[in-house]
């Protein structure tokens, strides 16, 4: 016999579809918030700050620094633990030095701090609604979503660069007693997701945040990164410039993807972090190729081919050419050529080399460099691979535009 | 550059003017960009009788997305496209039938336009290779594979400058006998 098992105490209905509609309003603000551009709101921030550590029973902190970018909130957390000796030289060279000086100025020395305050935004008794699908499936679907457009458009990349260059225990083994203190300039894991969800809860009249609920809403719709400790905090701005590209990934053809008003900054190509040089000065097909990273390598050689055009990367970087060059059929006056790229990807890859048959609007012919399988040996077949169909059919071909 | 779709609106017959901007009407494999006209008898397993008649506004063949551009296919008579409801990874687009008589075009605002005679084709767009993405622990053992070659490749260097050296030396060097 099947009773309807009471689940919880009290029941609460499921969302309503005036509630649901506040989803994408919710989601868009958040995003907004976790990608904002300007100078942070340094009054409603520091409110925030009390309202959390009040709400949480704890005194406010002693001391609030206000620091440029995450990387110096980073140096700055890390300071106040006592770790002053252990940032590194890699750490300090992202930073212009009048703002490493300013941080070591700024950040007071006097008593290590031994953690971070716990933050707490979503209570984990929702009375029965985070067992309750019809909630937790949107709600889970706002916060992943908030995180996912924030991450990608700006905290996966400054984490990675914040934490990349962090004290590893080669560099702690020289003072051991500075390394045994905790690190609290970590880049704290990211909690993107849960502000926008408590904000929702909250406009559906579901959920009345408490103090601290309420104070890190606040703090996240006012500032940036920040690093909440026992006496002191230390609060980031947001950056001064940020670009994207049209899938929402860090992007800059030319110049910075980010700046922060402290001179921290990051280069990207479509949301993969590069070095200055290959981003601001024209350097060498070589010295792309010998990036490490085999992502970054991949980007730099699409970069370099975009503005040098694909012929002159596939010579300077020296690749074997595969079979002859072929005249392009339908396409007079223009040849195909086929060049092994194994040494740019893991990958057993030819990339064909075709160039438009249009002319562009300054005159010019645009290359392409597609990939195709490492099987094909002959330009042709490959370029009649792409639209299944055979080499002895491509050569039929009346006309390219 | 002088476009179909740019003059349509004042409802010009699109026949003459195709004929005044001087646009080629084909009936063999023509290519478009990254989209391809391909006779039905190259590709008899993806043609099938389409139904539905072009509309006078056209039909988005390729819709333009992240910075690319449309192509726009355009009837005068009696044209037919179905689209194919093919998986995502399906380079083809759809068949396209041009009765007696009547002409169809492809438009595109960065390779112009192209005419095509009456017959019966497939759309087929262009695929390329991705390259293959390596988890994290196949990406370090051949991160590691490449090391360790760089490593005996310099050691074989060193080995080979080595000899020559000792090479150079004894041919330079004669022993005093006495």
């Amino acid at each position: 016999m099947a009773t309807p098992r009471p689940a919880h105490g009290h029941h609460r209905p499921p969302p309503t579809v005036e509630q649901l509609a506040l989803l994408p309003l919710v989601q868009a603000e958040w995003t907004g918030h976790g990608l904002a551009v300007g100078p942070a709101d340094r009054a409603a921030a520091e409110e925030g700050v009390r309202d959390v550590y009040l709400g949480a029973g704890r005194r406010p902190p002693e001391q609030v620094i206000w620091l440029g970018s995450p990387m110096a909130g980073s140096i700055g957390a890390d300071i106040r633990a006592g770790r002053l000796p252990l940032v590194t030289r890699r750490a300090w060279r992202t930073l212009p030095e009048a703002t490493g000086e300013a941080i070591i100025d700024r950040v007071p020395r006097d008593t290590a701090e031994t953690d971070l305050i716990m933050l707490d935004p979503l209570p984990s008794d929702l009375g029965g609604l985070e067992r309750d699908p019809r909630w937790t499936g949107p709600l889970g679907r706002l916060g992943r979503e908030v995180a996912a457009a924030v991450g990608t458009g700006l905290r996966g990349a400054v984490g990675t660069a914040v934490d990349q260059v962090a004290a590893t225990w080669q560099d702690g083994r020289m003072l051991p007693e500075v390394a045994a203190l905790p690190r609290l300039g970590a880049f704290r894991p990211p909690m993107l997701g849960q502000p926008a969800q408590l904000d929702f809860l909250a406009r559906c009249g579901v959920l009345e945040p408490d103090r601290h609920g309420r104070g890190l809403l606040r703090v996240g719709r006012a500032a940036g990164e920040w690093w909440p400790m026992r006496d002191s905090v230390v609060l980031t701005e947001r950056p001064a410039e940020l670009h994207h590209d049209a899938e929402g990934r860090l992007h800059h053809p030319s110049g910075p993807a980010v700046r922060y008003p402290d001179g921290w900054c990051l280069w990207a190509w479509h949301g993969v972090t590069m070095p200055r040089e290959i981003v601001e000065d024209d350097v060498p097909v070589r010295r792309v190729l010998a990036l490490r990273n085999s992502e970054q390598r991949r980007c730099a050689v699409e970069l370099l081919a975009g503005r040098a055009g694909w012929r002159r990367v596939v010579g300077q970087a020296g690749w074997p050419r595969v079979g002859r060059e072929e005249p392009d059929p339908g396409n007079p006056g223009q040849i195909l050529s086929l060049w092994c790229v194994d040494e740019l990807y893991d990958d057993h890859l030819h990339l064909l080399l075709m160039t438009n048959g249009t002319l562009e609007r300054d005159g010019t012919r645009r290359e392409f460099g597609e990939l195709v399988p490492g099987w094909i040996r002959d330009p042709v077949q490959a370029a009649a691979w792409q639209i299944g169909l055979t080499a002895r059919q491509y050569r039929e071909t009346v006309r390219r535009t | 550059m002088e476009l179909l779709s740019n003059v349509r609106s004042d409802g010009v017959d699109l026949a003459h003017l195709a004929a005044e901007l001087d646009i080629p009407t084909i009936a063999g494999l023509q290519h478009q960009g990254d989209l391809s006209v391909i006779p039905a008898a190259m590709a008899a397993e993806d043609f099938q009788r389409p139904a539905d008649p072009v509309p006078a506004v056209g039909v988005a063949v390729v819709r333009g997305e992240a910075g690319g551009h449309t192509h726009l296919l355009l009837a005068s008579g009696d044209v037919r496209y179905d689209v194919r409801d093919g998986a995502a990874g399906d380079i083809v687009l759809g068949s396209l039938e041009v009765g007696e008589g009547a002409t169809a075009w492809l438009d595109h605002p960065e390779h112009g336009n192209t005419g095509i005679a009456p017959g019966r084709y497939v759309l087929r767009r262009k695929r390329e290779m991705a390259p293959r993405v390596l988890d994290p622990g196949a990406q370090r053992k051949r991160d590691r594979a490449r090391k360790e070659a760089r490593k005996q490749e310099a050691r074989k260097r060193a080995a080979r400058e080595q000899a020559a050296r000792e090479q150079a030396w004894s041919a330079s060097t004669r022993f005093v006998a006495d």
